[in-house]
């Protein structure tokens, strides 16, 4: 495969990638491919074991694909990954900085390493985190590992931010002092952020795109509005039929994803909603009292991955 | 090369402690004497002793600690993906991994003798080899130690499934490397009293390829495998394994393309033996272009069928009167070294597929004779005399074996019942203090099974002695300096002085009794004929020579010599031999081909004794020309054919 890919204004770009491992008959990832624009804010979805910090290792050019390939800026990550690195931010999902090193150590270390790099601004934002920048990496709170993480991914003014699941595990706090500072970060420089998230709630307020892993597969790959506007909860009450189990069936001009039967009626979501559809539905004989609301992201994430995952309700 | 820095830099201070323990370490030793008995003026010598162990045992722990961790463990704890996350190239993180680990290791090391070295001087260290080879050798020792131990602990701490095949693939290397390694020094492919430089050079010789396979294998290891386990390891083992391949094929084809040397790949003769009759020889010498190969074989010059045989300079081979059993004794060999004889081997010539039987011996064979007929084998080791009935040579059957209390021994045949030990020269001219006993001629006869002394030479030491024995043991001929005497084979008593006045004599004992000596007299060469022990000399003058050479009986009454204008072995005098033909009964001297001389003029010096070759036979018509080429001369035309090496 060449190094290069014409990728038009995508800053990432994954091609059919596969992810195989040893001998596992199924692949971890299989023929996914997506792309991120630039200035966007992907949030890429999926339950625990979905492939996720697999897809992300390829994407940094820690790993190499199976099959297939990660562009980033037009570059093959796997054969550019050094020069490529050097615009690029990265938050891991388990802190992997030396233990014993200071975040001001650290910072010392990228600053030979990268091509520009503010240390005063690392210090500055270790100072609005209240992380100590004297203390060794390996002493900090989980929390204050994934702040020291952000402020070393964006001294070196990246042009694209790998988050990968950055605040699993961390407590509101620093949660929302992580998404603050990124949310700042993104309305001054307009960074590229591709990141992976069981936090819906805090990625909902960035995401412009939204992906979402299923079973080794990209289910979705789409821009968040755009989601959220086609898909919506029906609430109704059916009077056509008593029979529960011909309930849903007025539901033909929709793609429901999901349909509930409730003591009071049906409730139903679905992914292609239009306002001339949703009329012509209610006016459906034995349709009452029909209603449609907007979902948000983590319930449609729900409805699509089948069910809430255990990480979801925690983080909730 | 920043990059590179910064990761050194980086990974040195995570290791700062380990430093600083080495130094803390380093005041062991001025600890030392306070221990009971190493004070006074022992002081210094316990202070150097304790920082000399110090620092040697740091100097191969931490290579085999850090070499185990540095990159490992970043890699089993998922930390290298810190490194590959930033703008470094894998070269950088590897190497300044590496270089990490081996400032770490040498400054340890350095570091644990700095408060000896501050506290005594340089004068506590003078033991030390502090050259630039040394040192070398110092950082090449420790860069091993630390990949090796790299590559160790990521076979077992990756945990997949290479691992299996790791340690078989280890395993089938190392017998490989070392069975072909064995082979090559066995063969003499590396002569290392030949060798200009030490054997230490050597040994970094060869283990700087494993070096750059095990360096090499650990970079793309880190450069494919980044951060994932198993395909580190499968990185790892694929390079190592491939590299390994491309090392250990070359080494086993040129261990198997050494060992399968024919006698046509003889370059140059450096001995040889001809049967008495037939066609057979025992011959060594350099192999052609492989190092400094020697090999040696019995062969055929009129078929070129030949058995290989290993190497040995005496060539102890003796052959049967009548060319058709060859025995000899094989050197068994430790794993890279030569060690004594202790097998023989027998091969029947005269079939059609000559083989070579192997019979236990169980210790250093010092003499060989076999008899007239070739049934019978005598084989004395410097403490027992053996005889053998070989006429099934697969099944020697041991006839009798007898302790001689001696040690220097020939042996020949008298007949097919009775066996005469001879005095052997000793070439050690230092030892005077060699038993008289060592004098004596014994004989042992196989049907009372008796050995008895029969006679002395008459000296007062082994050393310097100079005999040639006719192979029936009847006569013995001695040399001392420009006197030449011949004896009885059974007594030793005086029968007749052959010649008294001739310098450097040679002698040879012809078919029927008959001898020829020759020598140099004055600035011209002579020979003397004696047609049997109480005959009178008849003198043929050679022309102006200042060396001789005496050859066969090269046809019935022509009589081979080869002469020199130069007394020196040089590369100048071995051009300048010129053989002649002596006719014995007309004294008549007609010139041969220049260059040329007698194939066998060696053989005085091989412990077997072997009849002459008649005259006309094969044994009589072989030279070698001046670059060591193997050639038979038609007496008749004067035709040369070159039978083995190459002739210049």
């Amino acid at each position: 495969m060449s190094a290069t890919l014409s990728t038009g204004a995508a800053i990432v770009s994954i091609r059919s990638l596969v992810v195989r491992y040893g001998g596992d008959a199924k692949p971890i990832l299989e023929e996914i491919s997506f792309s991120v624009p630039k200035g966007s804010v992907y949030a890429l979805l999926g339950r625990n074991g979905a492939g996720k910090s697999s897809l992300v290792r390829c994407l940094l050019g820690q790993q190499k694909p199976t099959a297939g390939g990660c562009f980033l800026f037009g570059e093959d990550v796997w054969k550019r990954r050094a020069r490529l690195m050097a615009k690029v931010g990265v938050v891991p999902e388990d802190p992997d900085a030396p233990p014993s090193m200071t975040a001001r150590q650290l910072s010392a270390f990228c600053a030979r390493i990268y091509p520009t790099w503010d240390a005063p601004a690392v210090e500055a934002r270790l100072a609005r985190f209240g992380v100590p920048a004297g203390t060794p990496y390996g002493s900090l709170s989980k929390g204050q590992r994934a702040l020291v993480a952000l402020a070393l991914a964006l001294a070196s003014s990246p042009e694209l931010l790998v988050l990968d699941d950055p605040t699993l595990g961390l407590d509101a706090v620093a949660r929302r002092a992580f998404f603050e500072e990124l949310v700042g970060e993104l309305a001054d420089r307009g960074t590229t952020v591709l990141l992976t998230s069981h936090d819906l709630t805090g990625v909902e307020s960035m995401a412009t795109h939204v992906g979402m892993l299923k079973g080794g597969r990209l289910i979705l790959d789409e821009d968040l509005e755009a989601l959220k506007s086609r898909f919506r909860r029906l609430r109704y009450a059916n009077e056509a039929t008593e029979d529960p189990t011909r309930y849903g069936q007025e539901l033909s001009d929709f793609d429901a994803v999901k349909v509930k039967v409730r003591g009071w009626g049906v409730e139903a979501v679905v992914s292609n909603y239009g306002d001339e559809t949703f009329t012509k539905f209610a006016a459906l004989e034995g349709v009452v009292d029909a209603e449609a609301s907007a979902l948000s992201l983590e319930e449609i994430f729900v409805a699509i991955a089948g069910e809430a995952s255990p990480a979801v309700k925690g983080n909730a | 090369m920043k990059g590179t820095l910064a990761v050194a830099a980086r990974e040195v201070a995570e290791r700062k402690l380990a430093l600083l323990g080495a130094l803390l370490a380093g005041l062991l030793p001025l600890a030392a004497p306070l221990l009971p008995g190493l004070g006074g003026a022992q002081a210094r010598d316990a202070r150097f002793v304790t920082a000399l162990f110090l620092s040697v045992t740091i100097a191969f722990a931490f290579p085999l600690v850090f070499g185990a961790t540095t990159l490992v463990s970043d890699v089993t704890q998922k930390r290298i993906a810190f490194y590959f996350s930033r703008p470094l190239p894998a070269i950088s993180i590897w190497t300044g991994k590496l270089l990490a680990a081996l400032v770490i290791s040498v400054s340890g090391a350095c570091l644990a003798a700095i408060p000896t070295l501050l506290l005594d001087g340089k004068r506590a260290f003078t033991a030390f080899d502090t050259s630039g080879p040394a040192a070398a050798y110092f950082l090449l020792t420790t860069v091993l130690l630390l990949v090796g131990a790299h590559t160790v602990s990521s076979m077992a701490r990756l945990r997949s499934v290479w691992v299996g095949l790791d340690f078989f693939l280890a395993a089938l290397f190392a017998a490989a490397i070392a069975l072909s390694l064995r082979s090559l020094f066995l063969a003499g492919f590396w002569d290392l009293y030949e060798m200009k430089h030490s054997p230490e050079w050597l040994v970094w010789w060869l283990t700087a390829p494993l070096i750059a396979a095990l360096l090499a294998a650990s970079y793309v290891q880190v450069a494919d495998g980044r951060t994932d386990a198993r395909r580190s390891h499968g990185a790892l083992s694929v390079t190592l394994w491939s590299l390994m391949t491309l090392l250990a094929l070359p080494l086993t084809g040129l261990a198997w393309w050494v060992n399968a040397a024919a006698p046509k790949d003889i370059d140059a003769v450096y001995s040889i033996q001809a049967a008495p009759h037939g066609t057979w020889v025992s011959v060594s010498g350099r192999l052609r272009a492989r190092g400094s190969a020697k090999a040696a074989f019995l062969y055929d010059t009129g078929s070129g069928r030949f058995i290989k045989c290993p190497f040995s300079w005496d060539g102890n081979v003796a052959f049967s009167g009548d060319g058709a059993r060859a025995v000899w004794p094989e050197e068994t060999s430790g794993f890279f070294e030569r060690k004594t004889t202790e097998v023989f081997r027998i091969a029947a010539l005269d079939v059609t597929v000559p083989a070579a039987i192997v019979s236990d011996f169980g210790t250093s064979i010092w003499a060989i004779a076999v008899s007239p007929s070739g049934e019978r084998l005598a084989v004395f080791d410097g403490n027992i005399f053996a005889a053998y009935e070989v006429s099934e040579p697969s099944h020697p059957r041991q006839l009798l074996a007898l302790r001689v209390e001696k040690t220097f021994r020939r042996v020949a045949f008298v007949g097919e019942d009775t066996v005469r030990l001879f005095p052997r020269p000793y070439s050690t001219p230092n030892r005077r203090d060699i038993a008289p006993r060592e004098l004596e001629i014994e004989e042992i006869s196989m049907l009372s099974k008796k050995s008895l002394v029969t006679g002395h030479i008459e000296r007062d030491t082994l050393a310097d002695l100079r005999v040639r024995i006719s192979a029936d043991g009847r006569h013995l001929v001695e040399t001392r300096d420009k006197l030449l005497t011949l004896h009885d084979g059974r007594t030793g008593a005086l029968l007749a002085t052959l010649s008294k006045d001739l310098k450097a004599p040679k002698m040879r004992f012809l078919s029927g009794g008959r001898m020829v000596v020759a020598g140099i007299a004055g600035a011209s060469a002579r020979l003397l004929f004696f047609e049997g022990e109480k005959a009178p000399a008849r003198a043929i003058e050679l022309g102006p020579a200042a060396s001789v050479i005496l050859g066969a009986e090269i046809a019935p009454g022509r009589v081979a010599v080869a002469l020199n204008s130069f007394r020196s072995n040089d590369e100048r005098a071995q051009r300048a031999w010129k053989l002649a033909f002596v006719d014995v009964a007309t004294g008549a001297v007609s010139p041969g081909p220049d260059g040329l001389t007698p194939a066998d003029r060696f053989s005085w010096w091989q412990s077997a004794v072997l009849p002459p070759a008649e005259a006309g036979t094969e044994a009589s018509t072989l030279f070698l020309d001046a670059s060591g080429a193997l050639v038979r001369l038609d007496p008749a035309t004067g035709a040369q054919t070159v039978l083995l090496g190459r002739s210049k």
